[in-house]
């Protein structure tokens, strides 16, 4: 590989990676806004002064398309739980192979969960779909979230592809967690 | 197809795509695209997908599970928690396994801080394995009752995986948010009478000694100062759902503003704590979250192949009875829980088991009670419960995998025995719940 094109692909990794990080921090910062907005909603409601009545549907709106954007960014770090047994059975080279494996068909499930995403988004745009809640907004920007989510995993599983094509990536630190709860 | 082959394909596909490495949601999304082509009309079913997920994920009864998370976070980044807990260490005096009753008594007491069994058991772990090691405990000793007090969080409010469970059974969440509390002191209080007994019979197991001569001081202050106003939070959170000021959601935020309230006066809150804290909760949020978002379709898809009606029509043709049924779906529950996350074992198992249960009659609270419990089980059931591989994480590096299973062996005969309690007596589980009704 020349080395333009070596710079340019980790020029591309790093910038991505910023990308993911940043909504992750977004994602962190919505979740601290929820829990400051319902206490204050509870404050209000408590005194009498009144209540935030959009609260409800906007903490619905971020816990979606926070679990939605945030997925790429948990998928990079090793986030999303998995079981490792075989991978961790097998030698090296195997285990290498398998993981691209893995990522080859990861990558290709949400390759076609983006076709679709936005063919539900396109649709939506078209016949005007609306979530018609205390808040009126249209379906698609919302539906988006969602396609663009798929898009970014699919990208991110190739990097995957990539890095576990090198030795004893396969046991890298990018590996899966199990549950936090 | 015939609904055993249906069933046969999209649990091979789950359960397929697990064991190959691929990550638990993606293995849902790998069997929803196949069976969304084989039993939903296909692309139809496929573009609706993103509306769907919004609808299951987008509910305002799902936000506690971040929020609670968040509230253990705060305490375990801030190093509030580990302060209580060594508070707790100077105010237990001589008794026969010392550091394990500490280990214990302040597991239980983070429990009600934290709805996080990982960010307990690692809390505990980290403070007190060092010094029982140092102090000559046997590790198998040493370990059990850390892994065990650890997944008393996930029955003591705040329970994250509480919240979850009662969601996607639609039932009320305050009820088993507050159910859990009876069972969680119960299985403390075993722990307990165990270590104490087992340490008075064979003490080699834990060496006594002395705390006076490492301690100096009092001993009461420190306890006083750093675990009591933390109780507070306790109270906040369950208070609140109990006068009626906020329901389990809302208790959930004020849990967090609590935690951060109470950090920031120990002066123990930093912005980089709070920002590390956050990042955690989104990234442990996004994981639960999108496991739920990938096993939406997987329940609907067993349900058109015509699966959930055919497995529930096989069970009551055996003419069980409610209670062998129960008793069926929990050894169930504690087979997967073996190989298997919690988040997993309930969304491939829920779509079964309760419509099964309300077919039955059975209580559903109690049924409730008794899958937490289960789970909390299988947090310790070898070979792949996941405190097993946290408690082997941080443990000192000649422990071996082997070490740890025997050590989790005697709390799970412990857990177990209170889960037969329940199933016999399940007033013992739902009389807090129905009192406060």
């Amino acid at each position: 590989m020349t080395v333009p094109i070596r710079q340019a692909k980790a020029v591309v990794g790093k910038g991505y990676g910023r990308l993911l990080t940043g909504i992750g921090y977004l994602v962190a910062a919505s979740i601290c806004a929820m829990a400051i907005l319902i206490t204050l909603d509870v404050g209000l409601r408590a005194f009498r002064i009144g209540n935030l009545p959009w609260l409800n549907e906007v903490a619905e709106y971020a816990l979606y398309a926070g679990t939605f954007l945030a997925a790429p960014w948990a998928l990079r770090l090793g986030a999303h739980v998995r079981i490792d047994i075989v991978v961790d059975g097998l030698p090296d080279r195997a285990s290498r192979s398998l993981e691209q494996f893995v990522d080859l068909l990861g990558g290709g499930v949400c390759a076609v969960l983006l076709y679709f995403g936005c063919v539900g988004t396109l649709e939506a745009y078209e016949f005007g779909h609306m979530q018609f809640k205390t808040i009126t907004i249209p379906n698609w920007p919302l539906l988006s979230v969602f396609a663009f989510s798929m898009l970014l995993l699919t990208v991110e599983f190739g990097f995957r592809f990539a890095r576990a094509s090198r030795p004893g990536a396969a046991r890298g630190e990018d590996r899966g967690q199990t549950s936090g709860m | 197809m015939a609904w055993p082959e249906a069933l046969a394909l999209m649990l091979g596909l789950v359960c397929g795509g697990m064991a190959l490495g691929l990550p638990v949601a993606f293995a849902f999304l790998l069997a929803n695209i196949v069976g969304g082509f084989a039993f939903l009309g296909g692309s139809m079913s496929l573009s609706t997908f993103a509306a769907e997920c919004m609808q299951a994920i987008g509910r305002f009864s799902l936000t506690p599970i971040p929020l609670f998370i968040l509230m253990g976070e705060i305490l375990f980044q801030s190093g509030v928690a580990l302060k209580a807990i060594s508070a707790v260490d100077r105010l237990i005096a001589r008794v026969p396994g010392r550091l394990s009753i500490v280990t214990i008594f302040g597991g239980t007491l983070f429990s009600t801080l934290s709805g996080s069994t990982i960010a307990n058991t690692a809390l505990l772990g980290n403070v007190l394995l060092p010094q029982m090691v140092e102090r000559g405990y046997a590790p198998k000793f040493a370990m059990g009752p850390i892994m065990a007090t650890g997944g008393i969080a996930m029955l003591i409010p705040p329970s994250a995986l509480a919240v979850l469970l009662a969601s996607l059974a639609e039932q009320p969440i305050a009820a088993l948010l507050i159910a859990g509390i009876v069972p969680g002191i119960m299985m403390a209080m075993l722990f307990f009478g165990y270590v104490i007994v087992r340490s008075a019979i064979s003490p080699h197991l834990a060496p006594p000694y002395d705390p006076s001569e490492q301690i100096s001081g009092s001993r009461w202050r420190p306890f006083l100062v750093q675990v009591v106003p933390l109780l507070s939070i306790f109270a906040v959170v369950v208070g609140s759902i109990f006068t009626g000021i906020a329901s389990p959601t809302e208790s959930a935020a004020l849990g967090c503003v609590a935690s951060t309230v109470a950090c920031a006066a120990y002066r123990s809150l930093s912005w980089q704590k709070l920002v590390k804290a956050a990042l955690e909760t989104a990234k442990i949020t996004t994981m639960i979250l999108f496991i739920i978002a990938g096993s939406l379709t997987f329940s609907q898809v067993l349900a058109v192949s015509g699966a959930t009606t055919g497995l529930i029509a096989t069970m009551q043709a055996l003419d069980l009875g409610v209670l062998m049924i129960v008793i069926v779906m929990l050894l169930i529950l504690l087979f997967l829980g073996a190989f298997m996350d919690q988040v997993s074992m309930l969304l491939l198992t829920l779509p079964f088991f309760i419509p099964l249960a309300l077919q039955q009659g059975v209580e559903m609270l109690w049924f409730m009670v008794l899958i937490l419990l289960v789970m909390e089980i299988s947090l310790l059931t070898p070979p792949f419960g996941l405190l097993l591989f946290v408690m082997k994480g941080v443990a000192p590096m000649r422990v071996t995998l082997t070490q740890v299973y025997a050590a989790a062996v005697p709390f799970v005969a412990l857990e177990l025995a209170v889960l037969a309690l329940i199933v016999l007596a399940p007033g013992v589980a739902t009389w807090l719940p129905k009192l406060i009704e």
